[in-house]
């Protein structure tokens, strides 16, 4: 079962098999249940029907004889039998007289109601009469004789319990023939005179019981009677003719099971053994009247005749359609499974190296397009299989490119230490230029710092002067004074920009993320004032992004930028436009997404571009253009720089400037290193 | 596998649903009835029948019931009033809806609750020995015909009694209680003694329940018969035979036919005075049988040792288990489908075979003469061979005259089955109806 080709047999056989099977079992057992209920319906219905048929026709010899007792031909005939015979003798011709007078109406009595002989008794046991002139004639039937015969025992009864008697059926005569007895009294005037007495003809009996109809070959019906622990056959049988009165079966044997049952006074049916010990189908009664066993049965044999037919034809089907599924399953599995084989060959071969084999497509199935998808498989694979050669020489260039590309990597090498050199002492310069600015701010921080005291003092003492003596001074040293006194608070700006300038440079910044947009607009508000005083419109051209940032100095250098642009410009129309995007301008080149304050300002000279930057650097008039210690910018260059960006201008002269600046990478997130 | 095990379990608790509901629709107990006397007079005989009835009920049950299902008695008491009788058993098949009644003794009750059975086409059981004269379609007569008890009765006193060395009994004193039983007996002994040049020296009636037998037994002294045939039923027995002996008329000189005196009457009599007289029955319970020797030794295990069997008893056993073998037959316990299966059915009864006889509902019985012993019981000296086909109506009479008597007896008692007590009469003792004994 380890191939596709046996379980696909299998499985056909077992999946078509198996259901027929359990149907044909279902169907045929239901078949003979019922072929066996049915018959035993038959054989209950005939067994009914012939206790019927039998207390039907005793009733009808009990009336017969019941009625006869009551007519005055029997009354008067017996009356005077009698009486002749007892008064004058049997051999009296009186007695022959009435006898010659009774007898064609007593023959015609027995041969109408169909009975074999009608005998007349005396009350005192004398037969009187008998139509048949047998020896039973003029006999005492109370004599030792014949107290015991059946027709002196019912008579008997019918003379002293007075009612019409139905005798057993036995053997009688000196014949032996079974016969029955109906005896009634007849009674005139509440006095018994004697017994009419009508022997039933077995013939009639025998030819009801022996009615073989539907009852097929082997069927009968048997009677038997229960003696003495013994179970006594009446009538003759079907396989046994001579049975009456001479088969015999003893109680508690294992034959004629049904009668013994039977005779016992129960009814039933069933599968049982008969008196021939054949197995049989029975169904038994009992009948009272004469304490009759009846069976009506019929051979196991031929009953089931038909449920053995039946069940040869089932086999017989059954292996018809086990065979032709079997072929039929060996067929459909091979068309399966010879493809497969083949495909496996092929797949073998091109295993093998033969890779110019192909698979032979016999069908457009699945197997068919297994088969397809193969090929093109194959024919892939010879395609991009190269020869040895081929390989050998490729492998040849690949060992001296290899011994190349060692030399170049050694060159690398060499060039890379060289670099790591050039890039630590780039490195160790920018520390010091950094230290060395630093040490610059520092020292521009306290010297500005220490100046202001004295330049206050300055200042104070000048003022001093003018209060003390302004009356001593004339209006020429006043105003010198007024002069020095203007010059120090100029001198005290200068100083205080500085030391701003040089705190930028060395405080830390507040790091956070931050929405530019936001701070912006919090800019564009604080300045709302101005821009509408000089009709400046601010403009966003894109977005801004949220990076992280120190808020406050960010806020700071777009204040610077947004309030030189409202500054340098003398347009009727003003406008600012704040963006951030890819570089777009002419100047310098970065890949980076740049932000930039756009104006229609008064612009810048190439010249200037690059002292725009420079601290207190200013291009016009100290009072021109809102004024200022001209270091806005300165603070501007120094925050982008402090947050890793760069920042330059690019300017037409007479029609705007913009200001482009990077603040280091906004968009990964990564914020601009913290001061130091 | 699991869905293997589903679809197993699938299938057994479908086929357990289908059996329950097959099962739930025949749960229920088939009902019968069993109405009897547990109060008044007649209790004392009732009871045992209703004991016996009720044995052969749980002997059906223990042993599966019927048609899978068990049997339910229902037991109604008639309190020995006829009237009660029939409105009972109306109540029986009506409200209770029981499948078939085994019950009453006296024949009066019988013929009060004929017509309710008949107007519902129903089933009644009757256990006792009676006068014959009737056949309905709607009760079953487990209990002997006249010619299953009185004519061979009659017949053996005539072949076995007598004087000795005479060919039999020919002179016959009839004694009974006044009421239908006796009265239809007598005519029917009368008949029969008459047909075989027999002599009835006297024919006396005492009334039921009355002690008074003073006169009767005088009679008796003064005719001096072969044999006394009494159908003296209830009380009055006792009274009877005290005054018969103390006449000094013994069992020996002459001996006592009953009819109405069976084991468990014997129990409440003086068995010694009684020892040598006889009774015809078709049960004792000293019959030597399997079946017998059983049903006894059930029945004192179940009520007790000290109880006796007796014809009714029997007679009100086996009713139960033929009506069940004909419902098995029928394979349902509706009543006429029941009743047509009845009329085949043959059943082992404790007394030997019975049969039920298809054309008039009465029972094959055997017949037996038994002779009182000095324990109570009786020892058979007399048993018909073989079961005797009933004959309800004796062949001496067509069933016209017959049934012409009965009405004769009915009217002339004033519309009423048993004679009526002199209003003038200071012996009244018991209350109407009671003593109403066998028949």
């Amino acid at each position: 079962m380890k191939s596709i080709f046996g379980k696909l047999v299998f499985w056909f056989v077992v999946i078509s098999v198996v259901p027929l099977a359990v149907v044909a079992f279902l169907a045929h057992s239901n078949a003979e249940r019922n072929i066996k209920a049915e018959i035993m319906n038959h054989l209950e219905s005939t067994a009914d029907n012939r206790v019927d048929q039998i207390q039907a026709y005793l009733r009808e010899r009990h009336r017969i004889v019941s009625t006869l007792s009551r007519t005055p031909g029997i009354t008067d005939a017996i009356e005077r039998l009698d009486d002749a015979f007892t008064t004058h003798g049997p051999e009296s011709p009186q007695y022959a007289d009435v006898d010659r007078q009774v007898r064609p109406f007593l023959t015609y009595i027995r041969d109408s109601t169909g009975f074999r002989n009608l005998f007349l008794i005396s009350p005192k046991g004398l037969a009187v009469f008998s139509v048949n002139e047998d020896d039973v004639a003029g006999a005492n039937l109370k004599s030792d004789a014949l107290r015991d015969s059946q027709l002196a025992k019912v008579s008997d009864r019918a003379n002293t319990l007075l009612e019409t008697a139905l005798s057993d059926f036995d053997e009688h005569g000196e014949a032996g023939e079974p016969a029955a007895f109906v005896a009634a009294p007849v009674i005139r005037d509440g006095q018994v005179l004697g017994v009419v007495a009508l022997q039933m003809s077995n013939r009639e009996v025998y030819d009801m019981i022996q009615d073989y109809t539907g009852l097929g070959t082997t069927g009968e019906t048997s009677i038997a009677i229960g003696v003495n622990g013994e179970v006594v056959f009446v009538a003759p049988l079907r396989h046994d003719p001579n049975a009456a009165f001479t088969r015999r079966v003893s109680i508690g044997s294992s034959l004629a099971l049904p009668m013994q049952e039977a005779v016992s006074g129960r009814k039933g049916k069933g599968v049982t053994t008969d008196y021939r010990g054949t197995q049989i189908l029975a169904v038994w009664r009992y009948l009272p009247a004469w304490r009759w066993g009846m069976v009506v049965k019929i051979d196991a044999g031929e009953a089931f005749a038909s449920i053995a037919k039946l069940r040869m034809l089932a086999l017989t089907v059954g292996i018809v359609a086990f065979l032709a599924v079997l072929v039929l399953a060996l067929t459909i599995s091979k068309t399966i499974t010879h493809p497969i084989n083949e495909l496996i060959t092929s797949t073998k071969q091109i295993g093998g190296g033969d890779l110019s084999h192909r698979a032979k497509i016999r069908s457009f199935d699945e197997i068919g397009q297994l088969a397809a998808a193969f090929n093109e498989m194959a024919e892939d694979l010879e395609k991009s299989i190269v020869s040895h050669d081929q390989i050998a020489q490729a492998a040849k260039e690949l060992r001296a490119a290899r011994t190349a590309s060692l030399n170049i990597m050694q060159d690398i090498d060499m060039a890379r230490q060289r670099a790591e050199q050039a890039e630590a002492d780039i490195r160790q310069t920018a520390e010091e230029l950094e230290r060395s600015n630093k040490e610059l701010d520092d020292f521009a921080y306290i010297a500005s710092h220490d100046l202001k005291t004295p330049l206050r003092g300055i200042n104070h003492y000048a003022g001093f002067v003018i209060e003390d003596y302004g009356d001593k001074l004339d209006d020429e040293g006043r105003e010198k004074l007024e002069t020095m006194q203007r010059l120090c608070v100029q001198m005290e700006a200068l100083i205080n920009t500085l030391m701003t300038y040089s705190r930028v440079g060395r405080l830390d910044l507040g790091i956070e993320p931050s929405d530019l947009n936001v701070v912006v607009q919090e800019i564009v508000d604080g300045l709302r004032v101005r821009l509408d005083e000089f009709n400046v419109d601010v403009r966003f051209a894109s977005p801004l992004p949220t990076i992280t940032c120190d808020r406050g100095r960010i806020g700071e250098l777009f204040y610077n930028l947004i309030n030189n642009a409202i500054n340098y410009n003398d347009k009727d129309e003003r406008w600012i436009e704040i963006g951030y995007g890819p570089y777009s301008g002419d100047g310098e080149l970065t890949t980076e997404d740049v932000f930039y304050v756009r104006d229609n300002g008064i612009g810048i000279r190439d010249k200037h571009l690059d002292s725009v930057f420079r601290i207190f650097k200013r291009l016009h008039a100290r009072d021109k253009y809102g004024g200022g210690t001209g270091a806005g910018l300165t603070f501007v260059k120094k925050t982008v720089e402090r947050h890793g960006g760069r920042i330059w201008v690019e300017s037409n002269l007479g029609e705007g400037t913009t200001f482009f600046f990077t603040l280091a990478d906004p968009g990964n997130g990564q914020g601009p290193a913290g001061g130091e | 596998m699991r869905k293997r095990q589903a679809t197993i379990s699938f299938l057994v608790l479908t086929t357990l649903v289908f059996t329950g509901c097959e099962d739930r629709a025949s749960r229920q107990p088939i009902r019968v009835g069993v109405l009897h006397s547990l109060t008044g007079t007649m209790a004392i005989s009732e009871k045992s029948v209703r004991d016996a009835t009720l044995m052969a009920i749980d002997e059906i049950n223990a042993d599966g019931g019927l048609l899978g299902r068990k049997i339910e008695a229902v037991v109604a008491d008639g309190k020995s009033d006829w009237p009660t009788f029939a409105s009972e058993a109306d109540r029986l098949i009506r409200r209770e809806k029981v499948s078939v009644v085994f019950g009453c003794w006296t024949s009066a009750s019988r013929k009060t609750v004929r017509p309710v059975f008949e107007k519902h086409n129903h089933l009644l059981f009757y256990p006792v020995q009676y006068e014959g004269l009737e056949q309905s379609p709607n009760i079953v007569y487990t209990g002997a015909a006249p010619n299953q008890q009185i004519l061979p009765a009659v017949k053996w006193c005539f072949d076995e009694l007598g004087a000795p060395g005479s060919e039999g009994a020919r002179k016959f004193f009839l004694v009974g209680s006044d009421y239908v039983f006796p009265r239809t007996a007598n005519a029917i002994m009368k008949a029969q003694i008459a047909a075989l040049r027999g002599e009835v020296v006297d024919e006396q009636y005492v009334l039921l329940g009355s002690v008074d037998v003073k006169d009767v037994v005088d009679r008796i002294v003064q005719t001096k018969p072969d044999v006394i045939l009494n159908t003296i039923n209830g009380d009055t027995n006792i009274a009877f035979f005290r005054e018969l002996r103390a006449a000094g008329v013994t069992a020996d000189a002459i001996p006592t036919m009953s009819f109405s005196i069976a084991e468990d009457e014997l129990r409440s009599m003086d068995a010694e005075s009684m020892k040598g007289d006889y009774a015809a029955w078709n049960y004792f319970q000293s019959i030597d049988r399997k079946e017998n020797t059983e049903f006894v030794a059930r029945f004192t295990a179940k009520y007790g040792a000290g109880r006796v069997t007796d014809d009714p008893i029997e007679a009100g056993y086996f009713g139960v288990h033929l009506w069940a073998q004909a419902v098995r037959d029928a394979g349902t316990d509706e009543v006429s489908t029941v009743r047509k299966a009845l009329r085949d059915q043959t059943y082992a009864a404790p007394e030997g075979l019975v049969s039920v006889d298809g054309d008039t509902q009465h029972t094959w019985k055997t017949v037996r003469v038994g002779k009182i012993t000095d324990n109570g019981q009786f020892e058979i000296v007399w048993t018909s061979q073989h079961p005797v086909r009933p004959v309800p109506f004796p062949v001496l009479k067509s069933r016209t005259e017959w049934e012409q008597f009965l009405t004769d007896l009915y009217e002339g008692w004033g519309e009423s089955w048993a004679a009526p007590v002199p209003a003038s009469s200071s012996e009244v003792t018991k209350l109407p109806g009671a003593g109403a004994d066998p028949g």
